[in-house]
């Protein structure tokens, strides 16, 4: 399967395996050492957010984007 | 209405093609909510000199109809903060202190290869409903040359690039004051310490922030400012976030 990785101005194309999931692109080490993204980001397809579970979507683009929390009370 | 042509393909065989066109009712929340998404990229509507020191170029305007993101570039970064001399001698910022006593009011010039600007939400209002405009958000990002986005080593700011200005009037009787009063807000107050570990961690921001903001007493008072040790993107945290990476006008 194919799938579209975008984060920022940066774009990526890789092929994966069959039932890839959000998170496997998540934490996948030369995305993340080429794109620049640490571990506090969140995937979005179509603007909805994505749980780590999901499959990723074959053609599909998965928009990276870094995930801000909020302030302690 | 129905129309036909012939078709002629390439194996020579001809046929007729029948088309029927039939007006479709479009429910009207449907063509409100594609009217609801469509922006408008206006560049350079007013010039940043508005401002005041420390905004340049000409400020954009990214809209729809429910929400108006203005860009601003900036010249100059504030640096209202606490600063302590190193061991050589060196003033840098401590975006962590709280220490009222260190807080001294200094710029940053924004070194040419490298792009910051600000960015302020004013969701429309509905004046009939009495209601005034106002920001709800600000936003403060560096970009390089390829356009890839960087949370600054600075404080009040989350790991995203959005800002927590602190208590401001956000609401102005047009959208000018509005800005207007944001950039007060942006530019003559402090750094306070809240939100000063986001990004690369406090340890790391800290470490970061005495690498770019660097300055040099000079006599008879004053100060200098120097070169960054390392290039400025080392110096802060590569981010994407999509609000910012959609309406920001270079």
């Amino acid at each position: 399967m194919t799938v579209t990785i975008k984060f920022g101005s940066d774009s990526f194309t890789r092929n994966y395996e069959e039932g890839t999931k959000i998170g496997d692109i998540l934490s996948d080490h030369d995305l993340k050492a080429v794109a620049g993204w640490g571990d506090n980001v969140r995937a979005l397809v179509a603007g909805v957010e994505q749980p780590v579970s999901a499959t990723a979507p074959d053609g599909g683009v998965v928009i990276v984007e870094t995930r801000a929390n909020s302030k302690a009370s | 209405m129905e129309t036909s042509n012939i078709v002629i393909e390439s194996d020579g065989r001809m046929y007729k093609v029948r088309k029927v066109k039939t007006e479709i009712e479009v429910q009207a929340d449907i063509l409100g909510r594609f009217a609801l998404e469509k922006s408008v990229k206006l560049t350079n509507v007013l010039d940043a000199g508005i401002l005041g020191d420390g905004a340049m170029g000409g400020i954009g305007i990214s809209a729809t109809p429910k929400l108006a993101v203005y860009t601003v570039r900036l010249s100059k970064l504030p640096m209202r903060v606490a600063f302590f001399l190193t061991d050589q001698k060196i003033m840098v910022p401590n975006f962590r202190s709280m220490n009222k006593s260190d807080i001294l009011h200094l710029t940053w010039d924004i070194p040419e290869a490298m792009r910051v600007y600000w960015l302020v939400n004013m969701p429309a209002v509905n004046a009939g409903d009495g209601m005034s405009p106002y920001s709800d958000n600000q936003f403060l990002v560096a970009l390089d040359n390829a356009g890839r986005s960087y949370r600054l080593p600075v404080s009040n700011c989350y790991e995203d690039g959005r800002l927590c200005p602190g208590e401001f009037p956000s609401a102005g009787r047009t959208s000018m004051e509005v800005l207007i009063n944001g950039w007060r807000q942006f530019t003559q107050g402090n750094w306070q310490s809240d939100l000063s570990d986001r990004g690369g961690g406090a340890t790391t921001n800290a470490k970061n922030a005495e690498n770019l903001f660097r300055y040099k007493p000079k006599e008879p008072e004053g100060f200098e400012q120097l070169d960054p040790v390392i290039s400025w993107e080392l110096c802060c945290t590569r981010i994407s976030n999509e609000h910012i990476n959609t309406n920001i006008i270079l």
